[in-house]
């Protein structure tokens, strides 16, 4: 029937007819129907038996609910549904009972005509008593049921009397069987009477409309209530002023009285409220159901967050009249969604910072890694390296002829290049960290050109040319960061003649306005001052063109050019060979010095790399007394001329055209000065030039060879006669020698002591020098060094005993081991600067050292002086120069000490 | 044997060590400073050398086999022993000794022990090499010649 029903009401309004047709029909007492009891636990039944319908829970007001379950669609289609219910019942009842009442007619139909036939047949029967029940004398029905009967007796007597007609005995016995029948009828009709009331008892239980609906009803509101007792929802309805109407709520924290009547804003107070009414006049307004989450935050039941349903109630002329509303508090839900939430939100930003992190390491192992190359790179280069300049100066002590001089200066000016170079690379790191600081020293741009080119030159494998053009007005003498001007020269000068196979390679120097990147510029102000540019001195602004005639380079791989370890490309790389970091460095440089690196580049036609670097003019007064300032420059082949030179040329001996076809020495390209008309300038009679002469090569120098001078720079020796003295230093004899300990070490050499036999008389004091080292191997071939460089020394073998011997004895610099036992020489420098500044041991007492008490001896030491202390550090990367300076150290020599290291040491610090 | 050719073999075997990188420049440096006053320097230093590194490696040996190895301990010779094999320019062992301490810092007892195998390795090449060169070069002075310089040009 529910199923009839379903398929009747599908044709009607279905959110409204769905509710009533699902109703099961059992549900609304304590009796549970199956269907629930598959959903629900077990031991469900028992919480139903309790179910109690707590009709209080329900806040209704009773008044207006029937008013407006009369008035809204939604209440009238449940009364309309309940009635049709009922009415398609009534209807099968009927239908049903006309079904019955149908064949009843039927054979009351028969028996009256089969009745008939007899009364033709036999017309005495007439006065056959009728019994008919007085029950129900309007009832045709009951008549003709006892006529059909009648009939069909009849029917079978009038074939049991056929043999014996007319006889007395006859219609006695005729009667009595009459009188059976008859009595059996009557039961019958007794019986079918009964039935009959039954049924229409059973009729008039149905007919009652009302009774059926109130059952109804109460079976769908006990269905409500069983399947609403422990939701967690408010439902309620509100008049279109928002006034409640109706509320059922299942934990009332409030009376009826205080809700019904009233609005949400005048009930509650706090958060959510107005939201929660503005919602709903919202969905009142657009007449649409929807549905918004909305957290209270109210005095009344705290936080808590509700799913709010909400839809218009219209009444039947479709107007609106309220809305019905449902909330679920979903607190927990909506703070499991928040904290689900929160955990990707975190999640994601933790992936995002793993990645950023994994970036970092990975850009910082890089970095380690690139350090650590250097590093190694530099140790492993330097030591020979310095081997070989050292053995190279060392030669140059020795008797050679003018030829032999030329080359090894070339050769040393190289060497000493690239040991800068490799210092430089690892001020690259510097740069980046920002620690770099520039020079500013007085320099000869067309010297610097002229021997990078030189430099250049004397390892070109090419048949190139090489030309430096500077212009006129290019001052003589500028100020800057020589060391860096010349590491970015000739950085890219072997790079443009590294990818030129062909024509020629030049650099060329004129002076520009003040650039516009420049101009105004606030950030450069350090990089000025590091420069030694002030606002009152002059600057001049030089652009410098590095130009070749070689592969050049493709568009696509400029962006990257500058980028560290990168090359136009891997087959470059392959090709050429290098580091990819050349550029970078310069760049990098040029930047610091407050200039612009910028290159432009035609492939197969070559290309010129351009910096502007803003210059501090020096006035030419100065240039006498800068020599040593900027001897780097000048140390080798001080060539005056140069200062005026604006043309230099550098020409591949081999097949050139310059060459005058004569025969060659070597396969060398020699630094070959091809002699021009207009630049070239003859100074003093002499021509700077190196010319070639008869196939051969011209002396070097004029100057180098004249007696007398004698330049205080590293490199510069008179012929023959080893190196040149310095005024005071470098004196040594073992009668002058006063320490103790040092008389197994003052053997000097005959050579030295020829030497500095004029120099004793000046300098009456030998300097004292105390070597801190515990590696007996070290000490043996140290104390060899300095005996051929005319020292003697004391050995302490830790930083306590070092610190002991400088307690005792006075010292003129200290080498210091970093690296010992007892005591390292970091935490024995410091020892001895906080000696200096106290003027007590107290700090090394504390430390541990036991000195020996001279408290005498402590106030005849040394003056205020600084003790000079040089750290011989072992690697560079654990026993870091900045922290030997840190600690307190001057300088630093690498292990393995060489000849050539102690020696410039000792002359810096050694007065 | 000749004295030219002694001196030649002599001359090809330094060159062969350099070549081998079993020394280094800082050899060059020894040699440099044995003059006419100091004439046995150079085979001065290698013996004290070989003294000092003869102690070492067997404190190490002794060291490394201990069941708890003292770190702070093993360090400290393998330094010394780098320190005295740069002076001398007996690169090989020198960058065996730079790994060594590498593992020495990362505690790593397996590395250590492949590290001393290895730096006695090299040390007893350098040692046996150097004996070698300083016998022939006794050779060539008994036999009245002059040791001759190194040449500085390879």
């Amino acid at each position: 029937m529910v199923c009839e029903m379903e398929t009747d009401h599908q044709t009607e309004e279905m959110d409204v007819e769905v509710l009533s047709s699902m109703w099961p029909e059992d549900v609304g007492g304590t009796e549970p129907d199956n269907q629930f009891n598959v959903e629900k636990p077990a031991g469900d039944s028992d919480t139903l038996k309790e179910v109690e319908f707590a009709e209080k829970r329900t806040m209704a007001d009773l008044k207006r609910l029937p008013d407006l379950l009369n008035t809204t669609d939604q209440g009238s289609s449940q009364l309309t549904n309940l009635v049709k219910q009922w009415e398609y019942m009534q209807d099968h009842a009927v239908r049903l009972l006309r079904e019955e009442l149908k064949i009843l007619t039927k054979q009351r139909e028969e028996a009256e005509a089969k009745e008939l036939k007899i009364i033709e047949e036999h017309n005495f029967e007439t006065e056959e008593p009728e019994n008919v029940p007085v029950l129900d004398e309007s009832s045709d029905l009951f008549r003709r049921f006892k006529e059909k009967k009648r009939d069909k007796l009849v029917g079978r007597k009038r074939i049991e009397i056929d043999e014996e007609f007319d006889t007395v005995a006859y219609w006695k016995q005729k009667a009595l069987s009459l009188e059976k029948m008859l009595e059996a009828s009557t039961e019958r009709e007794r019986r079918l009477i009964e039935k009959l009331n039954e049924s229409l008892k059973t009729m008039e239980s149905h007919s009652a409309p009302v009774e059926e609906l109130t059952q109804n009803l109460k079976r769908a509101e006990g269905f409500l209530h069983f399947i609403l007792q422990n939701a967690p929802i408010v439902m309620g309805h509100q008049d279109k002023d928002l006034r409640y109407l109706f509320i059922y709520n299942k934990f009332p924290t409030l009376r009826e009285h205080d809700i019904l009547g009233k609005t949400d804003v005048e009930i509650f107070h706090g958060g959510g409220v107005k939201e929660s009414e503005d919602f709903k006049r919202e969905v009142l307004e657009k007449g649409k159901a929807s549905k918004r989450e909305i957290t209270f935050e109210t005095d009344l039941f705290g936080s808590k967050t509700f799913l709010i349903y909400v839809e218009p109630v219209y009444n039947k002329a479709r107007e609106k009249i309220g809305i019905n509303y449902m909330g679920m508090e979903v607190t927990d839900q909506v703070r499991k969604r928040e904290k689900m939430a929160k955990l990707r939100e975190d999640n994601a930003v933790r992936k995002a910072m793993e990645s950023e992190l994994t970036k970092t390491i990975h850009i910082t192992e890089e970095t380690m890694r690139a350090k650590q190359m250097l590093a190694t790179m530099s140790h492993e280069i330097r030591s020979p390296l310095s081997g070989v300049v050292g053995m190279a100066e060392i030669l140059s002590t020795t008797k050679l002829d003018k030829e032999q001089r030329q080359l090894l200066n070339v050769m040393i000016s190289s060497g000493d290049l690239v040991l800068q170079f490799i210092n430089d690379i690892l001020d690259l790191s510097k740069v980046e960290s920002g620690v770099m600081k520039l020079e500013a020293t007085k320099f000869r741009p067309r010297e610097v050109v002229k021997h990078v080119l030189q430099t250049a030159a004397a390892s070109l494998k090419k048949e190139l040319t090489l030309e430096g053009n500077i212009a006129d007005e290019v001052p003589i003498l500028v100020v800057g960061d020589v060391l860096r001007i010349r590491q970015i020269l000739t950085n890219l000068i072997s790079n443009a003649i590294k990818f030129t196979h062909q024509g020629k390679v030049g650099i060329k120097l004129k002076v520009i306005p003040e650039p516009s990147f420049a101009s105004g510029l606030e950030l450069n102000a350090d990089a000025e001052e590091q420069n030694g540019l002030t606002e009152t001195e002059t600057s001049v602004w030089i652009r410098c063109d590095v130009y070749d005639t070689g592969i050049g380079i493709p568009e696509n791989a400029l962006p990257c050019l500058f980028k560290k370890y990168m090359q136009a490309s891997a087959d470059h790389a392959r090709k050429y060979g290098g580091t990819g970091l050349g550029l970078a460095i310069c760049k990098q440089l040029v930047e610091l010095m407050g200039g612009q690196l910028t290159v432009t580049s035609q492939v197969d036609l070559g290309s010129t790399f351009t910096f502007i670097l803003p210059y501090k003019v020096a006035t030419s007064n100065d240039h006498s007394d800068d020599q040593d300032e900027f001897s780097d420059m000048v140390d080798h082949q001080p060539e005056p001329d140069d200062s005026t030179e604006g043309y230099f040329q550098f020409k591949p001996l081999l097949g050139s055209i310059y060459s005058n076809g004569g025969p060659v020495i070597g396969n060398n390209f020699l630094p070959h000065k091809v002699m021009l008309p207009s630049p070239v300038k003859l100074i003093n009679g002499q021509s700077e030039a190196v010319q070639v002469e008869n196939g051969g090569y011209m002396d070097g120098p004029r100057h180098e060879t004249r007696s007398g001078h004698c330049p205080e720079s590293p490199h510069q020796y008179e012929n023959g006669n080893g190196p040149c003295p310095s005024k005071e230093s470098e004196s040594c004899s073992s009668s002058q020698a006063s320490s103790e300990m040092e008389s197994e070490f003052t053997v000097s050499s005959p050579r030295e002591e020829k030497k500095t036999e004029t120099e004793v008389k000046k300098t009456s004091k030998q300097p004292k020098i105390l070597l801190v080292e515990d590696n007996k191997i070290n000490i043996m071939v140290a104390k060899s060094m300095m005996k051929q460089l005319g020292y003697t020394f004391d050995i302490a073998n830790n930083g306590v005993e070092a610190i002991t011997a400088i307690n005792g004895s006075s010292y003129d610099l200290v080498l210091m081991d970093v690296c010992m036992p007892v005591l390292d020489g970091l935490k024995a420098t410091r020892l001895i600067r906080s000696y200096e500044q106290s003027g007590n041991w107290d700090a090394a007492v504390e430390a541990g050292v036991d000195i020996k008490t001279l408290e005498d001896k402590q106030l005849c030491v040394r003056s205020t002086n600084r003790l000079p202390i040089i750290a011989m550090t072992a690697n560079t990367l654990s026993e870091s120069s900045e922290e030997c300076y840190a600690n307190g150290m001057d300088s630093f020599i690498s292990k393995p000490v060489t000849l050539q290291k102690l020696k410039e040491c000792l002359k810096q610090y050694l007065h | 044997m000749e004295l030219v050719q002694m001196q030649k073999s002599l001359q090809d075997y330094t060159k062969s060590l350099f070549l081998d990188g079993v020394l280094d420049s800082q050899f060059l440096q020894l040699q440099q400073l044995q003059d006419e006053s100091n004439p046995d320097f150079v085979s001065q230093v290698v013996t004290l050398f070989f003294q000092d590194s003869d102690r070492i490696l067997n404190d190490l040996s002794l060291s490394l086999d201990q069941q708890v190895v003292d770190f702070k301990k093993v360090d400290p010779h393998v330094h010394q022993l780098k320190g005295s094999s740069s002076s001398i320019g007996a690169q090989r062992v020198k960058n065996a000794c730079v790994v060594f301490r590498n593992f020495c810092e990362q505690q790593n007892v397996e590395g250590c022990h492949r590290c001393l195998q290895q730096v006695k390795k090299e040390y007893y090449l350098v040692k046996n090499r150097l004996e070698t060169l300083f016998k022939l070069e006794q050779q060539i002075v008994a036999s009245g010649g002059m040791i001759p310089a190194m040449e500085l040009g390879f």
